[in-house]
């Protein structure tokens, strides 16, 4: 019998001193990429947060991708595809 | 919250929604993808089973939070930089922050400067789960790191660990 063990955890990048993205002056035309962990009412807060933020801002677009599992990072496909063609990530839900 | 530091690398903005009780955990997690003090939402415990009513004012009570992190890179209205306004120090601080992070578990932290020395004292008691607090070979990465941050270069990191 095969026995996998799965470690959810990423060790430290060791690296330190990472900065945040720059900010832009408003979200007029942006497009938020959603990245929905796939814990329950993930995509609901998500979806509604977007909502509000079209209701203040002229949003380009927004792209939901869910996550397979919650316990480990986003699929590479769908960073790649957001890295590209988002402007803005919201992450939900760590719960 | 891993998601989050990973596209801020990319270069995108991000706001990362946590509940409550995991503002800890994911303070700490994006302090080991090397970024201190990294800024998130939060919302309160639970949401799995609230109503659809009570999921809609979750997300309504968060958007100016997240609005706020991807616009200014801060959750709240005011920077939050009032804790040298109270009278502690910066290595007070620093303590205060980190040590917030394992009470979690039940431990505690408290640390003393001798010149260049910073000696960090990790407070397990009994009744805490010992196992559960990050090992001394994670922590102290984490406190070099947010020392080097807060109070500058040059400063040694030492770490007393009961266990």
């Amino acid at each position: 019998m095969t026995v996998t063990l799965i470690d959810p955890t990423l060790g430290p990048t060791g690296a330190g001193g990472q900065t945040p993205a720059a900010r832009p002056a408003s979200l007029d035309g942006a497009v938020l990429g959603l990245v929905n962990n796939g814990k329950t009412h993930g995509r609901e807060i998500l979806q509604r947060v977007a909502e509000n933020l079209a209701a203040a801002h002229r949003l380009g677009d927004t792209i939901l991708v869910t996550k397979p599992d919650s316990s480990f990072p986003a699929d590479p496909t769908d960073v790649e595809m957001l890295a590209s063609d988002a402007t803005a990530i919201i992450a939900a839900i760590g719960d | 919250m891993l998601d989050a530091v990973r596209f801020e690398e990319l270069g995108l903005p991000a706001a990362a929604i946590l509940t409550e009780p995991f503002e800890p955990t994911g303070r700490v997690m994006a302090e080991l993808q090397g970024f201190s003090d990294y800024p998130f939402a939060t919302v309160p415990h639970p949401v799995a089973s609230l109503s659809d009513e009570q999921v809609t004012a979750v997300a309504d009570a968060v958007t100016p939070a997240v609005e706020r992190l991807l616009l200014s890179g801060s959750a709240h209205p005011r920077p939050a930089a009032a804790a040298a306004d109270q009278g502690r120090s910066r290595l007070e601080d620093v303590v205060e922050a980190l040590a917030e992070s394992l009470r979690a578990d039940r431990a505690d932290l408290t640390a003393e400067r001798s010149g260049s020395i910073i000696t960090f004292r990790l407070h397990i008691p009994d009744e805490a789960c010992a196992e559960c607090v990050m090992p001394s070979s994670m922590l102290i990465p984490i406190l070099q790191r947010r020392v080097d941050a807060e109070l500058g270069p040059g400063l040694t990191v030492e770490l007393h660990d009961p266990r």
